[in-house]
């Protein structure tokens, strides 16, 4: 049997030559309605993630005045906890809303979904890229 | 003058009508060599973040048993903590391994170095997507 190519001690299962399936990734745990714990956010407001025939899909929604904005759906990419577990605790997402993008990467911890997005805009106006994290309930 | 495209409340400046400068987020705060506060980390023992001539780059060292093994120097993008800020706070950074690719999203907090790697199996080897986090304390140097 081919050994496993690795970059670091985690990457290498509990025994070495025994996989645990096929490496699909369970986005289920993740998969509900995401409501900020700050009711007074200036980032993201509420995220709603679907689980769809194994496809984690997100939908988030900035804190905007008067309504919130609908960043629309995109598809997120799932993490586990560890190459030998397919229940999701993490996923990254992508938006590129044309004027600037928008790198989510968010895990679960404690029932609480911790949120960090980097943020590149693109337009020109002499906004700094930046970073922000946020924190999200059920 | 044209209104700020947004997306949130965050994207705006504080004063619409003042545009902040186009300079680059600064990574100085970020630049050092980073070592992993768990001596027994099996995901990233060093870290190397460095600015050289307008490129900031990260060099990240993984675990292993014997020695830690060298990922090599790739680009990194830093950012700031708002959209009028300048200095850097976070950055990102992504290996391509060919049998697996590693993203690599930190933040400092209170000059602790936060690093989450999300990683993700191209050789169809059946290992899981996964996720990691190390933290870092910076290495003095010497005065």
């Amino acid at each position: 049997m081919e050994t496993m190519s690795y970059t670091r001690a985690e990457d290498r299962p509990a025994t070495e030559h025994v996989t645990t399936g096929d490496g699909t990734v369970d986005p289920t745990p993740l998969a509900g309605t995401w409501l900020n714990t700050d009711k007074a956010t200036r980032g993201i407001a509420k995220m709603i993630l679907t689980n769809r025939d194994g496809v984690l899909l997100v939908h988030a929604y900035g804190a905007c005045e008067p309504s919130l904005c609908d960043w629309g759906e995109v598809e997120g990419a799932a993490f586990s906890d560890g190459v030998s577990s397919s229940a999701g605790m993490a996923f990254t997402a992508r938006y590129d809303f044309g004027f600037m993008e928008t790198s989510l990467a968010v895990y679960l911890k404690g029932g609480i979904l911790v949120l960090d997005s980097f943020n590149t805009f693109k337009d020109g106006s002499g906004r700094a890229s930046y970073f922000s994290r946020e924190f999200f309930h059920s | 003058m044209e209104a700020l495209a947004y997306t949130r409340a965050n994207d705006l400046p504080t004063t619409q009508s003042e545009r902040t400068s186009a300079a680059p987020v600064d990574p100085a705060a970020l630049v050092g060599a980073w070592v992993s506060t768990n001596r027994a980390t099996r995901g990233i023992v060093r870290l190397i973040l460095a600015h050289r001539d307008g490129r900031f780059t990260v060099r990240a060292f993984g675990a292993l048993e014997d020695a830690a093994n060298d990922w090599g120097e790739v680009e990194a993008f830093a950012f700031a903590g708002g959209v009028e800020a300048h200095d850097g706070v976070g950055f990102k950074a992504f290996y391509d391994f060919g049998f697996m690719e590693t993203a690599l999203a930190a933040y400092l907090n209170k000059r602790i170095l936060v690093v989450d790697s999300y990683n993700t199996f191209k050789d169809g080897s059946g290992r899981c997507n996964y996720f990691f986090r190390d933290h870092f304390y910076q290495e003095e140097t010497a005065p």
